[in-house]
């Protein structure tokens, strides 16, 4: 029984009343749990129940408050595993004409909100309105803790870093508090009067490496520098290769095949010190050959750069038709097509700090597909 | 701690009857308490814990004396009230709650009938799951499970206030979230590794209780009705933290005490991580509140809207009305689209409470109900009276659209919306103002304010329809 001492010696923490509470019925927890159950999904299935949650119960407070106001989720990234994954939130509902976003937070208390980036810097998941729902899953009861509208969100949080997990964290205090303010509005305004970035056509590509970013584990290639590879490169089989050296002339060895590659990379300077490393790639049953060097840029502290360049391995033909697709949070970076002038497709990315990039290999047929994400540090995370 | 005189706690039982919590001396238990530890009769020293271990073993042995089990209830309800005046002399004040208004939630009531046949006892609940040890104490025991009981907790979060246990905080992060917290702290890449795992295990372990309890609820319901959700002390049991041992192989091996210990361990990590960033951040974070949508006019506006005003004064009432009805028909399609409908219920306690004037407190078995909260529920002023204030100020705006030279363009519309709402939210404010001082009185209310009379005009009508 000393187990339950924490419990009960911690003080009860305050915060402003609850002014509504929504109470779900057990039929709304289940409908929850199925909407749950629904997608194939391992690990962090609790935050899916919680944004499951968040919706019945926005669901059954406006069928109770204002019962014209319908709720559709046909677009919502709920619905679909990968997207309930990778945003803890329920993004691309339609209320009325207004597109609104519930974030959940499983804590009355905390006043801290964690705001994915991605809901209001990519157009594709951004709202009109932003709602607060607090959950009490045991209790089966929920509230309406805030809301805010999609420019005041963006004037909240222009000023707030963010953070490694790729979200903003936001007191709640400048949110509206008030949630019969919201029905107001939600009835009252008009979608024009709250714009919206727009969103890009044709933009399949890269919000499914969106997902990716937000979800794959990424390779450090700043550890490259120590001569050290991290966890994730171990399972992807990088190679590290030493520096090159006029002492050593084996035949067609990585080494040699990436001096040799670089020599007709004559627009970009490497320095010295650059770390090279290498791995092979298996496209549509086609083995390939994957080389990176990256190094520090002396500019600005943190500053990062990678240079990847993909080819056959030496003695095949050139992989032609072969696709490299390079993207970070905002958008398709850069997009190449191996064609018969050239034995090789190279990218370069420039990146910071907190920055992290997909780069995506599709073979010619643009069946097969696989992807890398990369980030640099200089210390193990 | 020791007593010099009968200590009354163990053959007084306070229980909740008419609202109020009752003292009632229970004879038969004194005289069994002074059979049975003749040295209290005496007026010898006896401890409590000698005293209630005495009285447990009494109550487990066969054929045992129901006085025992009577004694023990005494206690427990002795702690409960302990517990709760504790509860509100530390908070009350300021989440604006007396002890009044907790005790109903968690002592037995007078009425068995409303203890639910003992399903809704905490008393029972606490006698059954209590076990006598060498560190455990019935006083602390009763401080948990009335802690952890669903309708104080519901209360108290409505008050404003949050337990906030180890096993909350373990369910506020996914991994991710986790693992950026983790990485401000220099953890090494393998312990990271294993605490990510921790918090993954304990996550599917508790949506795996989820699902358990969601499957016998179904079961429950399918054999006798609706069944009931019962909410466990959230802290996983052996068997759980054998089952998180186990996913955690083969890269931590623990057992399950040190599970146990490594999740407290990690809750703690978490608390100490949420103060610290919550100072740091509020210091640092941008502090231009934004205000809500509604300018304020100026004073060339406001001859403007004189003129408005003055011209759909008439189709005030007729808007209110209107708001009214579709309020209360709202509801009531709401209440009927539950499992079990309620609208007849809803539709007794507004007629109860609003034409009849009859207080709060007595309108719950008039209508089939246990509490007095629950009636309160049902009623929902507070958002019922904001639902018809938006509602009225709606179909005001759209009078007033009508009663124009010619329809205004779309945008001439938003305009006039956002310069008109704030004036006409103040008119229907005013209003509701009434409705909601006469709400707040509990004795010798009269319902004369507009809202109540609306209802009322209401309720009468689908009565003569029906």
């Amino acid at each position: 029984m000393t187990n339950y001492f924490n419990d009960i010696q911690t003080d009860l923490l305050a915060f402003p009343e609850l002014t509504e509470i929504i109470q779900l019925e057990p039929e709304q927890s289940e409908q929850a749990w199925q909407i749950t159950e629904e997608l194939d999904v391992e690990q962090g299935k609790l935050q899916i129940y919680f944004q499951a949650l968040a919706l019945v119960a926005f669901e059954e407070w406006l069928k109770k408050r204002e019962p014209h106001l319908s709720v559709h989720l046909r677009h919502s990234s709920l619905l679909q595993s990968r997207s309930a994954l990778a945003i803890n939130a329920v993004c691309n509902l339609q209320v009325g004409e207004f597109k609104v976003c519930l974030i959940p937070t499983v804590s009355f208390s905390d006043e801290l909100v964690a705001i994915p980036q991605v809901i209001i810097d990519v157009p594709e998941f951004a709202a009109h309105f932003y709602i607060i729902v607090g959950l009490e899953d045991e209790l089966e009861i929920a509230a309406i803790r805030g809301f805010s509208r999609y420019e005041e969100l963006v004037r909240m949080t222009a000023t707030v870093p963010v953070l490694s997990d790729g979200s903003y964290e936001v007191n709640l205090a400048y949110f509206h508090q008030k949630s019969d303010e919201l029905l107001l509005e939600l009835q009252c305004l008009s979608p024009a009067e709250i714009t919206l970035p727009k969103a890009l056509p044709n933009r399949c590509d890269f919000l499914k490496d969106l997902m990716q970013i937000l979800t794959q584990k990424a390779v450090n290639v700043g550890l490259w520098m120590q001569n050290q590879l991290d966890e994730v490169a171990q399972e992807l089989s990088w190679q590290l290769l030493p520096a090159p050296s006029p002492l050593r002339r084996a035949k067609l060895s990585p080494v040699e095949d990436l001096d040799s590659i670089l020599l007709e990379i004559d627009d970009i300077e490497i320095p010295a010190v650059a770390a090279r490393s290498y791995r092979e790639i298996e496209l549509a049953e086609t083995k390939l050959r994957l080389y990176a060097v990256t190094w520090l840029l002396p500019e600005t502290e943190g500053d990062w750069s990678l240079l990847l360049i993909l080819g056959a391995i030496p003695g095949n033909n050139p992989p032609l038709g072969v696709k490299l697709r390079v993207s970070d949070l905002t958008e398709v970076l850069d997009e190449q097509v191996l064609q018969g002038d050239s034995d090789h497709l190279y990218a370069q990315i420039v990146g910071s700090k907190q920055e992290k990039f997909l780069v995506t290999f599709t073979s010619s047929d643009g069946k097969a597909e696989t992807s890398i994400l990369f980030e640099f540090h200089l210390e193990r995370e | 701690m020791k007593w010099k005189s009968l200590p009354s706690k163990y053959w007084i039982l306070h229980r909740i009857g008419l609202g109020r919590c009752q003292a009632e001396e229970v004879k038969e238990a004194k005289e069994f308490l002074s059979q049975q530890i003749p040295e209290i009769a005496a007026g010898e020293e006896v401890g409590e814990r000698e005293i209630i271990g005495q009285l447990w073993q009494l109550y487990q042995s066969e054929g045992s004396d129901q006085l025992a089990e009577v004694c023990l209830r005494c206690v427990i309800s002795h702690y409960i009230k302990e517990y709760c005046y504790k509860l509100a002399e530390q908070y009350g004040r300021k989440h604006n709650f007396t002890v009044d208004d907790l005790l109903p939630l968690v002592l037995d009531s007078t009425d068995r009938s409303l203890n639910h046949g003992n399903n809704n006892s905490l008393t029972i609940r606490i006698l059954q799951t209590f076990s006598l040890g060498k560190k455990s104490s019935l006083s602390t025991w009763t401080k948990i499970i009335v802690r952890s009981d669903r309708e104080l907790k519901r209360f108290l979060l409505q008050y404003g206030l949050e337990q906030v246990t180890d096993w909350l905080l373990l369910k506020q992060y996914n991994s991710r979230q986790l693992q950026r917290i983790l990485s401000d702290y220099h953890y090494s890449p393998a312990k990271l590794k294993q605490l990510t795992k921790l918090l993954e295990s304990y996550q599917t372990v508790y949506l795996g209780r989820i699902q358990a309890a969601r499957d016998q609820i179904n079961q429950e319901r399918q054999q006798q009705g609706l069944g009931k959700v019962k909410s466990p002390y959230p802290m996983p049991d052996r068997q759980q933290l054998q089952q998180i041992a186990e996913q955690l192989l083969p890269t931590w091996r623990l057992s399950p005490e040190e599970v146990l210990e490594e999740l407290q361990n990690l809750a703690q990590f978490i608390r100490e991580y949420k103060s610290s960033r919550a100072k740091g951040i509020v210091a640092t974070q941008y502090l231009g509140k934004t205000k809500t949508i509604v300018p304020t006019s100026t004073e060339d506006e406001e001859d403007e809207e004189k003129r408005f005003l003055a011209s759909f004064n008439q189709q005030y009432d007729s808007c209110f009305l209107r708001a009214v009805r579709e309020v209360i028909e709202n509801r009531i399609q709401f209440y009927q689209n539950k499992k079990k409908p309620q609208e007849q219920q809803f539709l007794s306690a507004l007629h109860f409470y609003h034409c009849q004037v009859v207080p709060m407190g007595e309108i719950a078995p008039k209508i089939g109900l246990k509490k007095q909260y629950q009636v309160s529920r049902l009623l929902e002023q507070k958002e019922i009276r904001a639902d018809v204030a938006r509602k009225t100020v709606n179909y005001l705006i759209l009078a007033i659209f009508q009663l124009l030279p010619e329809e205004p363009s779309p945008e001439k519309q938003s305009e006039l919306r956002k310069k008109l709402t704030p004036i006409l939210y103040e008119k229907v404010n005013a209003e509701m103002q009434k409705a909601q001082k006469e709400d707040s009185v509990s004795k010798n209310r009269s319902m004369k304010n507009k809202l109540s009379q609306a209802i009322c005009q209401y309720l009468d009508r689908i009565y003569k329809q029906s």
